[in-house]
Protein backbone atom coordinates (compact mmCIF):
# COMPACT_ATOMS: atom_id res chain seq x y z
CA UNK A 1 0.00 0.00 0.00
CA UNK A 2 1.46 3.82 -0.72
CA UNK A 3 1.29 6.10 1.61
CA UNK A 4 -1.74 7.82 0.63
CA UNK A 5 -3.41 4.88 -0.06
CA UNK A 6 -2.35 4.02 3.68
CA UNK A 7 -3.48 7.07 4.75
CA UNK A 8 -6.81 6.90 3.01
CA UNK A 9 -7.13 3.22 4.80
CA UNK A 10 -6.54 5.07 8.30
CA UNK A 11 -8.83 7.93 7.78
CA UNK A 12 -11.92 5.84 6.59
CA UNK A 13 -11.58 2.72 8.65
CA UNK A 14 -14.85 1.86 10.57
CA UNK A 15 -13.62 -1.14 13.22
CA UNK A 16 -16.01 -2.65 15.36
CA UNK A 17 -16.35 -0.84 18.47
CA UNK A 18 -16.64 -4.15 21.06
CA UNK A 19 -13.81 -6.26 19.26
CA UNK A 20 -11.75 -3.39 19.51
CA UNK A 21 -12.48 -2.92 22.91
CA UNK A 22 -11.39 -6.44 23.59
CA UNK A 23 -8.17 -6.44 21.26
CA UNK A 24 -7.07 -3.40 23.54
CA UNK A 25 -7.53 -4.64 26.95
CA UNK A 26 -5.68 -7.87 25.75
CA UNK A 27 -2.96 -5.40 24.46
CA UNK A 28 -3.15 -2.31 26.22
CA UNK A 29 0.29 -1.28 25.31
CA UNK A 30 -0.41 -1.45 21.58
CA UNK A 31 -0.78 2.26 20.05
CA UNK A 32 -2.60 1.25 16.57
CA UNK A 33 -4.96 -0.13 18.63
CA UNK A 34 -5.76 2.66 20.72
CA UNK A 35 -5.90 4.36 17.13
CA UNK A 36 -8.19 1.96 15.96
CA UNK A 37 -10.24 2.41 19.19
CA UNK A 38 -10.33 5.78 18.68
CA UNK A 39 -11.77 5.52 15.26
CA UNK A 40 -14.07 3.37 16.15
CA UNK A 41 -15.29 5.62 18.95
CA UNK A 42 -15.53 8.28 16.88
CA UNK A 43 -17.84 6.29 14.58
CA UNK A 44 -20.09 5.50 17.16
CA UNK A 45 -20.16 9.61 18.05
CA UNK A 46 -18.46 9.85 21.10
CA UNK A 47 -15.50 12.56 20.15
CA UNK A 48 -14.68 12.69 23.99
CA UNK A 49 -13.63 8.98 24.60
CA UNK A 50 -11.96 9.25 21.57
CA UNK A 51 -9.86 12.05 22.38
CA UNK A 52 -8.89 9.80 25.57
CA UNK A 53 -8.10 7.12 23.47
CA UNK A 54 -5.92 8.94 20.78
CA UNK A 55 -4.48 10.48 23.87
CA UNK A 56 -3.69 7.00 25.02
CA UNK A 57 -2.21 6.32 21.99
CA UNK A 58 0.03 9.35 21.62
CA UNK A 59 1.33 8.29 25.42
CA UNK A 60 2.42 5.33 23.83
CA UNK A 61 3.92 6.54 20.77
CA UNK A 62 4.33 10.20 20.90
CA UNK A 63 5.78 10.98 17.31
CA UNK A 64 3.29 9.17 15.36
CA UNK A 65 1.65 11.78 13.46
CA UNK A 66 -1.73 10.04 12.87
CA UNK A 67 -2.35 9.93 16.55
CA UNK A 68 -2.15 13.80 16.22
CA UNK A 69 -4.48 14.16 13.13
CA UNK A 70 -6.86 12.09 14.03
CA UNK A 71 -6.99 13.68 18.10
CA UNK A 72 -6.93 17.02 15.96
CA UNK A 73 -10.16 15.78 13.85
CA UNK A 74 -12.21 15.26 17.28
CA UNK A 75 -11.34 18.39 18.78
CA UNK A 76 -12.48 20.52 16.10
CA UNK A 77 -15.17 18.34 15.59
CA UNK A 78 -15.66 19.36 19.46
CA UNK A 79 -15.41 22.78 19.27
CA UNK A 80 -11.77 22.79 20.76
CA UNK A 81 -10.14 25.06 18.17
CA UNK A 82 -6.47 25.85 18.98
CA UNK A 83 -6.35 22.17 20.73
CA UNK A 84 -6.87 21.03 17.52
CA UNK A 85 -4.53 23.04 15.25
CA UNK A 86 -2.00 22.52 17.45
CA UNK A 87 -2.77 18.91 17.18
CA UNK A 88 -2.76 19.02 13.29
CA UNK A 89 0.03 21.38 13.42
CA UNK A 90 2.55 18.61 14.85
CA UNK A 91 0.86 16.34 12.36
CA UNK A 92 2.57 17.83 9.63
CA UNK A 93 5.38 18.42 11.11
CA UNK A 94 6.47 14.82 12.12
CA UNK A 95 5.19 13.85 8.70
CA UNK A 96 5.00 17.03 5.67
CA UNK A 97 4.16 14.42 3.17
CA UNK A 98 0.72 13.66 3.96
CA UNK A 99 -2.08 16.22 2.41
CA UNK A 100 -4.47 15.21 4.26
CA UNK A 101 -2.97 16.59 7.63
CA UNK A 102 -2.81 19.65 5.86
CA UNK A 103 -6.57 19.56 4.37
CA UNK A 104 -7.93 19.41 7.52
CA UNK A 105 -6.03 21.65 9.23
CA UNK A 106 -6.70 24.46 6.47
CA UNK A 107 -10.57 22.86 6.98
CA UNK A 108 -10.27 24.08 10.70
CA UNK A 109 -8.66 27.22 9.92
CA UNK A 110 -11.52 28.42 7.42
CA UNK A 111 -14.18 27.20 9.97
CA UNK A 112 -13.02 29.76 12.23
CA UNK A 113 -12.09 32.55 9.87
CA UNK A 114 -8.53 32.19 9.19
CA UNK A 115 -8.94 32.00 5.67
CA UNK A 116 -5.41 33.25 4.60
CA UNK A 117 -3.69 30.15 6.55
CA UNK A 118 -6.52 28.04 5.14
CA UNK A 119 -5.31 28.98 1.63
CA UNK A 120 -2.33 28.40 2.27
CA UNK A 121 -2.62 24.84 3.70
CA UNK A 122 -4.86 24.02 0.51
CA UNK A 123 -2.20 24.87 -1.21
CA UNK A 124 0.11 23.00 0.49
CA UNK A 125 -1.67 20.05 0.12
CA UNK A 126 -1.11 20.45 -3.92
CA UNK A 127 2.04 20.97 -3.86
CA UNK A 128 2.04 17.10 -2.14
CA UNK A 129 -0.63 15.61 -3.78
CA UNK A 130 -1.13 14.57 -6.87
CA UNK A 131 -2.90 16.43 -9.77
CA UNK A 132 -6.12 13.69 -9.48
CA UNK A 133 -6.61 14.13 -6.07
CA UNK A 134 -6.80 18.13 -6.00
CA UNK A 135 -10.50 18.98 -6.87
CA UNK A 136 -11.40 19.36 -3.25
CA UNK A 137 -8.67 22.00 -2.66
CA UNK A 138 -8.99 23.76 -6.04
CA UNK A 139 -12.76 24.06 -4.89
CA UNK A 140 -11.87 25.56 -1.53
CA UNK A 141 -9.31 27.92 -2.79
CA UNK A 142 -12.18 29.48 -5.23
CA UNK A 143 -14.84 29.68 -2.97
CA UNK A 144 -12.49 30.72 -0.41
CA UNK A 145 -10.66 33.53 -1.71
CA UNK A 146 -14.27 34.48 -4.00
CA UNK A 147 -16.42 34.74 -1.18
CA UNK A 148 -14.80 35.08 2.11
CA UNK A 149 -11.23 36.98 0.85
CA UNK A 150 -13.23 38.83 -1.96
CA UNK A 151 -10.29 38.62 -4.63
CA UNK A 152 -11.69 37.11 -7.71
CA UNK A 153 -8.49 37.51 -9.16
CA UNK A 154 -6.68 34.84 -6.77
CA UNK A 155 -9.86 32.57 -7.04
CA UNK A 156 -9.54 32.88 -11.12
CA UNK A 157 -5.98 31.70 -10.53
CA UNK A 158 -6.68 28.91 -8.11
CA UNK A 159 -8.54 27.14 -11.31
CA UNK A 160 -5.20 27.36 -13.43
CA UNK A 161 -3.29 24.80 -10.21
CA UNK A 162 -4.72 21.14 -11.87
CA UNK A 163 -5.45 20.41 -15.64
CA UNK A 164 -9.15 20.16 -16.25
CA UNK A 165 -8.69 16.19 -17.98
CA UNK A 166 -8.09 14.81 -14.53
CA UNK A 167 -9.94 11.55 -13.24
CA UNK A 168 -10.62 12.30 -9.79
CA UNK A 169 -11.30 9.32 -6.91
CA UNK A 170 -15.00 8.45 -6.66
CA UNK A 171 -15.14 10.16 -3.33
CA UNK A 172 -14.99 13.25 -4.83
CA UNK A 173 -17.44 13.31 -6.99
CA UNK A 174 -19.07 16.97 -6.05
CA UNK A 175 -16.07 18.58 -5.76
CA UNK A 176 -14.97 17.48 -9.37
CA UNK A 177 -18.17 18.54 -10.18
CA UNK A 178 -17.89 22.32 -9.20
CA UNK A 179 -14.32 22.46 -10.82
CA UNK A 180 -16.14 21.47 -14.15
CA UNK A 181 -18.53 24.05 -13.44
CA UNK A 182 -15.87 26.92 -12.62
CA UNK A 183 -13.90 26.20 -15.35
CA UNK A 184 -17.07 26.41 -17.64
CA UNK A 185 -16.81 22.72 -18.59
CA UNK A 186 -20.48 21.86 -17.61
CA UNK A 187 -23.09 24.26 -17.11
CA UNK A 188 -25.38 25.63 -13.97
CA UNK A 189 -28.54 23.78 -15.89
CA UNK A 190 -26.14 20.60 -16.01
CA UNK A 191 -24.79 20.40 -12.86
CA UNK A 192 -26.83 18.62 -10.83
CA UNK A 193 -27.77 15.51 -12.49
CA UNK A 194 -29.33 12.24 -9.80
CA UNK A 195 -29.25 9.58 -12.06
CA UNK A 196 -25.56 10.33 -12.87
CA UNK A 197 -25.13 10.67 -9.31
CA UNK A 198 -26.63 7.48 -8.15
CA UNK A 199 -24.17 5.77 -10.48
CA UNK A 200 -21.21 7.52 -10.09
CA UNK A 201 -21.21 8.33 -6.12
CA UNK A 202 -19.48 6.28 -3.35
CA UNK A 203 -22.54 3.86 -2.42
CA UNK A 204 -22.91 5.31 1.32
CA UNK A 205 -25.62 5.82 3.07
CA UNK A 206 -26.81 9.27 2.52
CA UNK A 207 -24.09 9.89 -0.04
CA UNK A 208 -25.71 11.77 -2.56
CA UNK A 209 -27.00 13.91 -0.17
CA UNK A 210 -23.49 14.79 1.34
CA UNK A 211 -22.27 15.51 -2.29
CA UNK A 212 -25.08 17.99 -2.71
CA UNK A 213 -23.93 19.86 0.33
CA UNK A 214 -20.68 20.23 -1.75
CA UNK A 215 -22.09 21.18 -4.84
CA UNK A 216 -24.80 23.26 -3.40
CA UNK A 217 -22.50 25.21 -2.09
CA UNK A 218 -19.89 25.65 -4.95
CA UNK A 219 -23.29 26.58 -7.21
CA UNK A 220 -23.89 29.53 -5.19
CA UNK A 221 -19.93 30.45 -5.23
CA UNK A 222 -20.31 30.07 -8.87
CA UNK A 223 -23.35 31.95 -9.12
CA UNK A 224 -21.47 34.66 -7.08
CA UNK A 225 -18.46 34.49 -9.44
CA UNK A 226 -21.05 35.29 -12.87
CA UNK A 227 -23.31 37.52 -11.22
CA UNK A 228 -26.40 35.72 -11.04
CA UNK A 229 -28.05 36.52 -7.84
CA UNK A 230 -30.90 34.47 -8.76
CA UNK A 231 -29.47 31.45 -8.91
CA UNK A 232 -26.84 32.14 -6.10
CA UNK A 233 -29.87 32.40 -3.63
CA UNK A 234 -31.97 29.20 -5.43
CA UNK A 235 -28.46 27.34 -4.45
CA UNK A 236 -28.49 28.47 -0.91
CA UNK A 237 -32.55 27.48 -0.72
CA UNK A 238 -31.61 23.85 -2.49
CA UNK A 239 -28.36 23.37 0.36
CA UNK A 240 -30.96 24.33 3.25
CA UNK A 241 -33.05 21.54 1.92
CA UNK A 242 -30.29 18.76 1.68
CA UNK A 243 -28.84 19.99 4.68
CA UNK A 244 -26.21 17.90 6.52
CA UNK A 245 -24.75 19.85 9.50
CA UNK A 246 -21.94 18.40 10.03
CA UNK A 247 -20.77 18.77 6.27
CA UNK A 248 -18.32 21.55 5.69
CA UNK A 249 -19.94 22.70 2.20
CA UNK A 250 -23.06 23.49 5.13
CA UNK A 251 -21.33 25.09 7.47
CA UNK A 252 -20.27 27.34 4.91
CA UNK A 253 -23.35 27.73 3.15
CA UNK A 254 -25.19 28.32 6.14
CA UNK A 255 -23.54 31.71 7.10
CA UNK A 256 -24.44 33.31 3.76
CA UNK A 257 -27.77 32.06 3.45
CA UNK A 258 -28.39 33.71 7.08
CA UNK A 259 -26.65 37.14 5.57
CA UNK A 260 -29.36 36.84 2.87
CA UNK A 261 -32.40 36.22 5.00
CA UNK A 262 -32.84 32.89 3.21
CA UNK A 263 -32.23 30.81 7.02
CA UNK B 1 24.87 32.43 40.38
CA UNK B 2 22.91 30.47 37.96
CA UNK B 3 20.23 28.41 38.48
CA UNK B 4 19.96 24.91 38.22
CA UNK B 5 17.48 23.67 36.09
CA UNK B 6 15.80 22.05 38.72
CA UNK B 7 15.14 25.62 40.21
CA UNK B 8 14.30 27.66 37.02
CA UNK B 9 11.41 24.68 36.76
CA UNK B 10 10.40 25.34 40.24
CA UNK B 11 10.24 29.18 39.99
CA UNK B 12 8.34 28.50 36.58
CA UNK B 13 5.52 26.76 38.55
CA UNK B 14 4.92 29.11 40.99
CA UNK B 15 4.66 32.03 38.91
CA UNK B 16 1.78 34.56 39.31
CA UNK B 17 2.37 36.90 36.51
CA UNK B 18 -0.29 39.62 35.91
CA UNK B 19 -2.88 39.18 33.18
CA UNK B 20 -2.56 42.49 31.61
CA UNK B 21 1.16 42.45 31.70
CA UNK B 22 1.50 38.75 30.56
CA UNK B 23 -1.24 39.85 26.98
CA UNK B 24 1.17 42.60 26.65
CA UNK B 25 4.31 40.86 27.03
CA UNK B 26 3.19 37.82 24.31
CA UNK B 27 2.00 41.23 22.21
CA UNK B 28 5.18 42.73 21.99
CA UNK B 29 6.98 39.05 21.23
CA UNK B 30 5.68 35.67 20.58
CA UNK B 31 8.15 33.51 22.36
CA UNK B 32 7.84 29.75 24.63
CA UNK B 33 8.00 31.86 27.59
CA UNK B 34 5.63 34.48 26.43
CA UNK B 35 3.12 31.79 25.64
CA UNK B 36 3.69 30.43 29.06
CA UNK B 37 3.44 33.31 31.38
CA UNK B 38 0.40 33.91 28.97
CA UNK B 39 -1.28 30.85 29.95
CA UNK B 40 -0.11 30.65 33.94
CA UNK B 41 -1.61 34.28 34.08
CA UNK B 42 -4.55 32.88 32.95
CA UNK B 43 -4.79 29.96 35.46
CA UNK B 44 -4.48 32.71 38.23
CA UNK B 45 -7.29 34.51 37.10
CA UNK B 46 -9.15 31.05 36.81
CA UNK B 47 -9.51 30.29 33.08
CA UNK B 48 -8.28 27.39 32.77
CA UNK B 49 -9.72 26.24 29.68
CA UNK B 50 -8.47 30.09 27.93
CA UNK B 51 -5.08 28.81 29.22
CA UNK B 52 -5.20 25.75 27.36
CA UNK B 53 -6.30 27.47 24.50
CA UNK B 54 -3.34 29.73 25.50
CA UNK B 55 -0.83 26.64 25.74
CA UNK B 56 -2.35 25.12 22.43
CA UNK B 57 -2.01 28.55 20.41
CA UNK B 58 1.64 28.28 21.54
CA UNK B 59 2.30 25.21 20.10
CA UNK B 60 1.40 25.83 17.06
CA UNK B 61 4.42 28.08 16.62
CA UNK B 62 6.36 25.93 18.48
CA UNK B 63 5.17 22.18 18.00
CA UNK B 64 8.30 21.08 19.86
CA UNK B 65 8.81 23.55 22.81
CA UNK B 66 8.28 20.72 25.94
CA UNK B 67 7.34 23.38 28.80
CA UNK B 68 3.93 24.39 26.73
CA UNK B 69 3.10 20.74 26.65
CA UNK B 70 3.82 20.58 30.28
CA UNK B 71 1.43 24.11 31.29
CA UNK B 72 -1.32 22.12 29.57
CA UNK B 73 -1.23 19.32 31.07
CA UNK B 74 -1.59 20.70 34.35
CA UNK B 75 -4.68 21.75 33.26
CA UNK B 76 -6.20 18.60 32.32
CA UNK B 77 -5.44 17.04 35.50
CA UNK B 78 -8.07 19.52 37.38
CA UNK B 79 -11.18 17.90 34.90
CA UNK B 80 -9.54 14.32 35.50
CA UNK B 81 -8.62 14.50 32.02
CA UNK B 82 -5.56 12.21 33.01
CA UNK B 83 -4.87 10.38 29.52
CA UNK B 84 -4.70 14.01 27.99
CA UNK B 85 -2.78 15.00 30.94
CA UNK B 86 -0.13 11.93 30.53
CA UNK B 87 -0.33 12.46 26.51
CA UNK B 88 1.54 16.12 27.29
CA UNK B 89 3.53 15.19 30.04
CA UNK B 90 4.73 12.63 27.97
CA UNK B 91 5.65 14.67 25.01
CA UNK B 92 7.76 16.97 27.18
CA UNK B 93 9.47 14.05 28.46
CA UNK B 94 10.33 12.92 25.12
CA UNK B 95 11.61 16.22 23.93
CA UNK B 96 13.96 17.19 27.32
CA UNK B 97 14.30 13.81 29.67
CA UNK B 98 16.20 16.49 32.40
CA UNK B 99 13.50 18.03 33.95
CA UNK B 100 12.19 16.07 36.87
CA UNK B 101 8.94 17.99 37.05
CA UNK B 102 7.16 16.47 34.00
CA UNK B 103 8.56 13.04 35.45
CA UNK B 104 6.99 14.29 38.25
CA UNK B 105 3.30 15.60 36.75
CA UNK B 106 3.26 12.30 34.56
CA UNK B 107 3.79 9.97 38.03
CA UNK B 108 1.51 12.02 39.83
CA UNK B 109 -1.23 12.07 37.05
CA UNK B 110 -0.54 7.99 36.91
CA UNK B 111 -1.21 7.61 40.59
CA UNK B 112 -4.50 9.48 39.94
CA UNK B 113 -5.41 7.58 37.75
CA UNK B 114 -4.75 4.41 39.70
CA UNK B 115 -1.76 3.19 37.73
CA UNK B 116 0.32 2.94 40.63
CA UNK B 117 3.12 0.67 38.89
CA UNK B 118 3.91 3.66 36.22
CA UNK B 119 3.97 6.15 39.65
CA UNK B 120 6.54 4.47 40.81
CA UNK B 121 8.50 3.92 37.63
CA UNK B 122 8.17 7.72 36.98
CA UNK B 123 9.11 8.87 40.45
CA UNK B 124 11.81 7.31 40.62
CA UNK B 125 13.11 8.19 36.73
CA UNK B 126 12.27 11.79 38.64
CA UNK B 127 14.86 11.37 41.54
CA UNK B 128 17.51 10.74 38.56
CA UNK B 129 17.02 14.29 38.07
CA UNK B 130 17.08 15.95 41.84
CA UNK B 131 19.57 16.25 44.70
CA UNK B 132 19.00 14.26 47.25
CA UNK B 133 17.38 17.44 49.50
CA UNK B 134 14.58 17.65 46.63
CA UNK B 135 13.45 14.13 47.16
CA UNK B 136 10.58 14.57 49.65
CA UNK B 137 7.92 15.15 47.34
CA UNK B 138 8.98 12.21 45.56
CA UNK B 139 9.65 9.44 48.37
CA UNK B 140 6.21 10.68 50.16
CA UNK B 141 4.41 9.87 46.47
CA UNK B 142 6.15 6.55 46.45
CA UNK B 143 5.28 5.74 49.94
CA UNK B 144 1.65 6.72 49.49
CA UNK B 145 1.56 4.77 46.52
CA UNK B 146 2.74 1.55 47.60
CA UNK B 147 0.26 2.24 50.66
CA UNK B 148 -2.44 3.03 48.01
CA UNK B 149 -1.13 -0.64 46.33
CA UNK B 150 -1.75 -2.24 50.07
CA UNK B 151 2.11 -2.75 50.54
CA UNK B 152 3.10 -1.41 53.68
CA UNK B 153 6.72 -3.30 53.35
CA UNK B 154 7.26 -1.62 50.48
CA UNK B 155 6.54 1.53 51.61
CA UNK B 156 8.31 1.38 54.78
CA UNK B 157 11.56 0.84 53.13
CA UNK B 158 11.48 3.31 50.78
CA UNK B 159 11.44 6.19 53.83
CA UNK B 160 14.80 4.77 54.52
CA UNK B 161 15.80 6.58 51.02
CA UNK B 162 15.63 10.04 52.35
CA UNK B 163 17.90 12.12 55.51
CA UNK B 164 15.45 13.01 58.22
CA UNK B 165 15.84 16.57 58.00
CA UNK B 166 17.62 17.79 55.07
CA UNK B 167 17.14 21.43 53.84
CA UNK B 168 13.98 21.39 51.30
CA UNK B 169 13.16 23.95 48.75
CA UNK B 170 10.29 25.49 50.63
CA UNK B 171 7.75 24.77 47.76
CA UNK B 172 8.50 21.09 49.67
CA UNK B 173 7.72 21.82 52.98
CA UNK B 174 4.48 19.97 52.86
CA UNK B 175 5.69 16.87 51.49
CA UNK B 176 8.82 17.01 54.36
CA UNK B 177 6.38 17.43 57.33
CA UNK B 178 4.92 14.17 56.04
CA UNK B 179 7.69 12.13 55.31
CA UNK B 180 9.01 13.48 58.69
CA UNK B 181 5.17 12.21 59.67
CA UNK B 182 5.39 8.59 58.43
CA UNK B 183 9.38 8.24 59.70
CA UNK B 184 7.50 8.70 63.65
CA UNK B 185 9.58 12.00 63.80
CA UNK B 186 6.21 14.38 64.57
CA UNK B 187 3.27 13.00 66.55
CA UNK B 188 0.26 12.78 64.31
CA UNK B 189 -1.91 15.67 66.97
CA UNK B 190 0.67 18.03 66.38
CA UNK B 191 0.67 17.54 63.03
CA UNK B 192 -0.72 20.37 61.46
CA UNK B 193 0.45 23.31 62.77
CA UNK B 194 -0.43 26.77 61.42
CA UNK B 195 1.95 28.65 63.40
CA UNK B 196 5.04 26.18 61.65
CA UNK B 197 3.03 26.74 58.25
CA UNK B 198 3.27 30.61 58.28
CA UNK B 199 7.34 30.51 58.80
CA UNK B 200 7.28 28.56 55.67
CA UNK B 201 4.88 29.85 53.56
CA UNK B 202 5.55 31.13 49.96
CA UNK B 203 4.24 34.17 49.14
CA UNK B 204 1.62 32.62 46.92
CA UNK B 205 -2.46 33.28 46.41
CA UNK B 206 -4.33 31.39 49.18
CA UNK B 207 -0.97 29.05 49.81
CA UNK B 208 -2.00 28.41 53.00
CA UNK B 209 -4.89 26.84 51.82
CA UNK B 210 -3.03 24.14 49.89
CA UNK B 211 -0.41 23.36 52.61
CA UNK B 212 -3.37 22.51 55.02
CA UNK B 213 -4.67 20.77 52.75
CA UNK B 214 -1.66 18.92 51.51
CA UNK B 215 -0.64 18.20 55.40
CA UNK B 216 -4.48 16.77 55.89
CA UNK B 217 -3.64 14.33 52.78
CA UNK B 218 -0.71 12.86 53.64
CA UNK B 219 -2.19 12.87 57.31
CA UNK B 220 -4.97 10.67 56.03
CA UNK B 221 -2.02 8.18 54.06
CA UNK B 222 -0.45 8.54 57.61
CA UNK B 223 -3.66 6.73 59.58
CA UNK B 224 -3.98 4.15 56.30
CA UNK B 225 -0.47 3.21 56.63
CA UNK B 226 -0.76 2.71 60.78
CA UNK B 227 -3.99 0.76 59.69
CA UNK B 228 -6.58 3.25 61.71
CA UNK B 229 -9.41 3.47 59.75
CA UNK B 230 -11.47 5.85 61.86
CA UNK B 231 -8.81 8.44 62.54
CA UNK B 232 -8.10 8.15 58.25
CA UNK B 233 -12.09 8.42 57.70
CA UNK B 234 -11.91 11.57 60.08
CA UNK B 235 -9.18 13.19 58.61
CA UNK B 236 -10.33 13.17 55.10
CA UNK B 237 -13.97 14.92 56.47
CA UNK B 238 -12.16 17.57 57.84
CA UNK B 239 -9.99 18.15 54.41
CA UNK B 240 -12.93 17.97 52.38
CA UNK B 241 -14.81 20.76 54.69
CA UNK B 242 -12.15 23.10 53.12
CA UNK B 243 -9.96 21.82 50.70
CA UNK B 244 -7.72 23.80 48.19
CA UNK B 245 -9.56 23.82 44.44
CA UNK B 246 -7.59 21.37 42.02
CA UNK B 247 -4.62 20.49 44.76
CA UNK B 248 -3.56 16.53 44.42
CA UNK B 249 -4.51 16.29 47.77
CA UNK B 250 -8.20 17.53 46.99
CA UNK B 251 -8.28 15.28 44.39
CA UNK B 252 -7.33 12.45 46.12
CA UNK B 253 -8.95 12.76 48.95
CA UNK B 254 -12.36 13.52 46.90
CA UNK B 255 -11.89 10.24 45.60
CA UNK B 256 -10.66 8.18 48.35
CA UNK B 257 -14.06 9.75 50.48
CA UNK B 258 -16.39 8.28 47.53
CA UNK B 259 -14.34 5.11 47.74
CA UNK B 260 -14.90 4.66 51.75
CA UNK B 261 -18.73 5.82 51.15
CA UNK B 262 -18.46 9.00 53.65
CA UNK B 263 -19.50 10.94 50.61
Amino acid sequence: MNKNDYMRYKLMMRPDLEQTRAKVKESPDDPDLWYELGMALSNSGDNEAAVDAFSKGISLSPFDPYLYFARGRKQNASGRFWPAISDLTLATRLDNTLWSFYYYRATAYSLEGYYEEACEDFKACIRIADDWECCPMVHWLFTTYLLELNDRKRAAEALKLIPTDIVPPQMDYGYHRCFLLYNGIISPDEFVNIPDMEEKCLKQPNRINLELNTMYYGLFAYSVYTGDEERANYALSQLLKVAIPQAFGYKKGIVFAKQRGLA
Amino acid sequence: MSLSKNEIMRAKLIVTPDLGEAKAALDQEHTCDTWYNYGMALVNAGKSEEAINAYSQGLVENPFAPILYFGRGRRFIGPKLYDRAIADFTMAIRLDPEVYSYWYYRAVTNNLAGNYKAAVSDFRRAMEQTEPFERYGLIDWIFTSYVEMGDMEKARAVLDEIGDDLPEPKIHYGYKRRVRLYKGLIDPENFVDIEDIKKHLIPQKNRMQLEVTTLLFGLYVYYIYKGNDAKANETLLELLKDPYPGAFGSIKAQKAAKDRGLI
